[in-house]
């Protein structure tokens, strides 16, 4: 029957219009109604849209993301390294340009010549500069960062092509065999190759949240600097011209639990930032600047936060008080910086910058 | 238990027995196929073992050879332990350097030269590290 007709004739039969309503808003959300599997098949499967979204952050990234060329003593080595502003700062690992006596940097189709501006060995990371308008990967939050987050590293495999290679966090290491790190590194399962070394690794909105900087045997998986760790080393070059890595000079021990921490201080010399600030042997530490500490492994994360020169706040537990104290850290007396400083002053005063 | 009158009874008996006819025609016959077969299936390795075997009593070496060879065996030990590292056989020093990088530039853009002055290609190392770095103590701040 013509729906005019139909029309006609409810409105004929007042008493027919409600019951007419009803079932014409059946029929609408029975049209709009479709099956679970239905919208999946019209979305593509979980794989595809990985793949799609991995497609898509690389092709908005790729453009930041360079191949590092330098020259020493030893030959040529090749990494990866990532503009991380427009002012063409890049980030890439110090293993590369470590010793290197010429650095360039392969963008666009171009080969332009870069200044290292620090290549830290506390962190494994080096920071080079072009003279150039460059795109950017946009750092985001490590700190976000958690077990079974997806992340994504775009690197140069060897002389390969710029790739993108997908994988999950897995896990969070102070120390890989035997040897610690400066700070607690993402290790990620995420396959990696010679040659990506310094490549950006980012979470799926496409921001950089680590810096590619250790392989795990075989390749399958990979150790990352949180861009956290990697910034404090960017932010002491903006601030000071150098790095200033922090020190106090306290050495601690797991001892017993007191206040919710086992970070005990085992020794104090005199003559340390720390002993002059107050804190005494026995005391159990609770917090660092702004890094709770629970364990004496946690100081790892707190001490590498300092800075030698910025005033630092450590809280503690001695009995059953608990005790504030303010600390003003030295520079680091294993850092280069300062052994520079010790052995040679005048080349000290080179390492910082124009 | 049968007595000793029944056993040389038997022993008597035993005496007549003979053989089916043939029997040793075929004894015979058999024996030389299974002869013939055992030298056939042989595996190599016995018969190699076996002619080498025969061979080596038929070597006739001067006991003062091994003295000789161990001599010259000891002479040579010596003066390759005591050459001087610094000396480099003439036909190496000629050769080419060995290197397992290719020479080819790396081809991302326009090509770049790889050039080291008079030492031939330069390495190339591509870089990823396995072992952390860092000089900081895990338990001292």
């Amino acid at each position: 029957m013509p729906l005019l007709a139909v029309s006609r004739r409810v409105l004929r039969t007042p008493h027919l219009l409600p019951s007419t309503l009803v079932a014409a808003a059946l029929l609408v959300s029975l049209s709009s109604w479709r099956p679970v599997c239905a919208a999946d098949a019209a979305t593509g499967s979980v794989a595809d849209n990985i793949s799609a979204e991995v497609r898509k952050i690389f092709a908005e990234r790729k453009d930041a993301v360079v191949r590092v060329r330098a020259r020493d003593g030893l030959g040529i080595r090749f990494g990866s390294g990532f503009f991380v502003d427009p002012g063409g700062t890049i980030f890439t690992h110090a293993g590369i340009v470590l010793k290197a006596d010429e650095v360039t940097v392969i963008h666009e189709g171009r080969e332009l010549p870069a200044r290292v501006l620090v290549a830290d060995l506390r962190s494994g990371i080096a920071i080079l500069k072009v003279e150039a308008n460059s795109p950017f990967i946009p750092v985001g939050d490590s700190t976000a960062v958690e077990l079974a987050s997806p992340v994504l590293m775009l690197g140069f495999p060897e002389d390969m092509d710029l790739c993108p290679n997908f994988g999950f966090v897995a896990g969070f290491d102070r120390q890989y065999l035997g040897q610690y790190f400066s700070t607690t590194h993402i290790r990620a399962n995420l396959p990696v190759q010679r040659g990506q070394g310094g490549a950006p690794v980012l979470n799926m909105k496409g921001e950089a949240v680590g810096v590619l900087v250790g392989r795990i045997e075989g390749g399958s998986a990979c150790h990352i600097l949180p861009i956290r760790a990697a910034e404090k080393v960017r932010l002491d070059l903006v601030r000071f011209g150098e790095l200033r890595p922090g020190w106090v000079g306290v050495e601690v021990e797991d001892g017993a639990a007191s206040g919710g921490s086992t970070a005990r201080v085992h020794e104090l010399d005199p003559s340390t930032p720390a002993a002059q600030s107050g804190l005494a042997p026995g005391d159990t530490i609770l917090r660092i600047g702004k890094t709770p500490v629970t364990t004496s492994e946690d100081v790892l994360d707190a001490a590498y936060f300092l800075t030698a020169g910025d005033a630092a706040e450590i809280e503690v537990m001695r009995g059953t008080e608990q005790l504030k104290f303010t600390v003003k850290p030295e520079l680091h007396p294993l850092s280069p910086e300062r052994q520079m400083q010790v052995v040679a002053p005048e080349a000290g005063a080179k390492l910082r910058l124009e | 238990m049968p007595n000793d009158d029944t056993i040389s009874k038997l022993l008597k008996l035993k005496r007549y027995e003979q053989p089916a006819p043939g029997y040793f025609d075929d004894f015979l016959r058999e024996f030389q196929s299974r002869q013939r077969s055992e030298i056939i299936h042989r595996s190599l390795w016995d018969i190699v073992s076996d002619r080498v075997a025969l061979m080596i009593p038929s070597f006739e070496v001067p006991r003062l050879a091994y003295a000789v060879i161990a001599a010259v065996a000891v002479a040579a030990s010596t003066v390759i332990a005591i050459r001087p590292s610094g000396e480099v056989p003439v036909a190496l020093a000629q050769a080419e350097p060995l290197s397992l990088s290719s020479s080819r530039p790396v081809t991302i853009g326009e090509k770049f030269p790889l050039v080291l002055a008079s030492t031939g290609t330069p390495s190339v190392h591509y870089v990823l590290p396995t072992l952390p770095a860092s000089y900081a103590s895990a338990r001292s701040f």
